[in-house]
């Protein structure tokens, strides 16, 4: 019992370190100056600097031939409003479409479904170029709409999926005992339907929340730096005398901070059983 | 006439007919036992004439008008299914005070009635529990009160001891008609046992 016990932490240990390992060092790194983080061999013993945060809050990035202005703090802000609004648009449209996916039974009810998952296949390059073209004709090019709305490629195939999933795991029988109550179907759809599928949403809604965040190609191409997130706002430290590589890693710490939080309060709802023991079996 | 009047129902699920021309006429406050083996149907004539399916002919009629064209929630019918279908994330006092809210009813009516319900029951120590902390027995009670409490003019129970012990199957066997009789409801009671 002990030693497989001992085994056990062990073995966690190891796929622990594996996994954690490159989050540590960045977070190591975004308090290292250049120099230290260029030493070789890597030493984990140096001079903590906060010049890296200092810099992306400040917006004034110095550099060996000279103070070049970074805007890393809109970049933060324009993730965070181009992630919440995405996931806001696919909650909306996406969870009542995965009720009906789930419970009804329409002609060419399981290709639209299919359809929208298959958005997940095609790499987004081969949407890019003529998205650029419409979006410049239409005026949707560099704006939040229009990213938001190209979003939806992301994340609103995630929703459909996940909570459709959830939506046929309700037992029907639930939701008739509702109806009979005297409530209606709309009634039945926000007080029994989407309570019952809750962890299903919240698992939903987080998933395409760091999907969006991820994403880079899409604002990279559809839009300029003043709607750019963080995944692209990082190249600014790219530089042409260096890679900064100490901003680049704090502006890394900045980005999975939301995402991290995000995930700490949603927790509760994802590990929440979801039937809690209504139905006999 | 009577008051639940099924004529000529029919229903088939491809080429099975579950259902085959049923008629047949109910008065008020009359206690109808439906029998019979599992699969042949009697919860599907339970769901047809709580108007969750749609039958492919006949009509049911209460108090002489069709149901045809009226949806579940205003068909005045109250049901006990056979898996309790209580709601997991509400007490068991919203689960009973439920069809009493959709009418619209005084809360302070809604609390005296749902009482007075589970009171009969014998549920009254555990309306402030959530279904997943209720024995079996209780679930059982909380969906029977919950299908009485709104008083409905029929009420549809889907075997709802088949999933209790003996010993509370025993009980309620003697229970339950004193319980039903006191709501003076058209009563359609399904069972295999």
């Amino acid at each position: 019992m002990t030693v497989k016990y001992v085994l056990r932490a062990v073995a966690l240990t190891i796929v622990g370190l594996f996994f954690l390992f490159p989050l540590f060092w960045v977070v190591l790194m975004s308090f290292m100056s250049n120099a230290d983080i260029l030493r070789n061999p890597p030493s984990p013993f140096f001079n903590p600097t906060l010049h890296n945060y200092i810099a992306l809050v400040s917006g004034q990035l110095h550099t060996n031939v000279g103070t070049q202005t970074v805007n890393y703090m809109l970049n933060l802000f324009n993730s965070t409003v181009l992630s919440a609004f995405s996931v806001i648009l696919s909650l909306i449209l996406g969870v009542p479409a995965a009720y009906a996916f789930a419970r009804y039974k329409f002609r060419l009810g399981e290709d639209m479904a299919f359809t929208l998952l298959s958005f997940r296949f095609a790499p987004p390059l081969l949407v890019l170029l003529p998205l650029l073209m419409i979006f410049q004709s239409i005026g949707l090019y560099d704006t939040y709409f229009g990213l938001v709305w190209v979003y939806q490629l992301i994340t609103l195939p995630l929703v459909l999926w996940i909570v459709r999933g959830y939506f046929e795991d309700v037992s029907e029988d639930i939701e008739l005992a509702y109806r009979l109550d005297g409530h209606s179907w709309l009634s039945t759809f926000f007080h029994i339907s989407i309570p019952l599928a809750k962890p299903g949403i919240a698992a939903a809604a987080l998933l395409s929340f760091i999907f969006a965040w991820n994403n880079f190609i899409f604002a990279l191409i559809l839009g300029s730096s003043g709607v750019q997130p963080v995944t692209v706002g990082a190249f600014a430290f790219v530089t042409a005398s260096a890679i900064e590589y100490g901003q680049v890693a704090a502006a890394l710490v900045f980005s999975i901070m939301p995402t991290l939080v995000l995930a700490t309060f949603t927790q509760r709802y994802l590990v929440e059983g979801l039937s809690l023991g209504a139905i006999k079996g | 006439m009577a008051f639940l009047e099924i004529t000529r129902l029919s229903k088939a699920f491809k080429d099975h007919k579950v259902i085959d021309n049923a008629s047949i006429a109910i008065n008020k406050g009359e206690f109808l036992v439906v029998f019979g083996p599992s699969g042949c149907g009697k919860t599907v004539f339970l769901r047809l004439i709580a108007g969750m399916m749609t039958p492919d002919s006949g009509d049911v009629a209460i108090d002489g008008q069709s149901m045809a064209d009226v949806n579940p929630e205003d068909r005045d019918i109250g049901m006990a299914f056979q898996n309790y279908a209580l709601y997991p994330h509400m007490t068991a006092f919203d689960n009973i005070a439920s069809p009493l809210r959709s009418r619209g009813v005084a809360e302070a009516q809604v609390v005296e009635r749902a009482k007075e319900t589970a009171r009969m029951l014998r549920i009254d120590h555990v309306l402030d529990h959530l279904p997943k902390a209720l024995s079996q027995g209780q679930k059982q009670r909380t969906a029977l009160a919950r299908s009485l409490v709104g008083r409905p003019s029929v009420v549809l129970l889907d075997d709802p001891l088949r999933n209790v012990d003996a010993k509370i199957r025993y009980e309620m066997r003697f229970e339950l008609p004193r319980v039903l009789r006191r709501y003076e409801s058209t009563v359609i009671y399904v069972t295999q046992d």
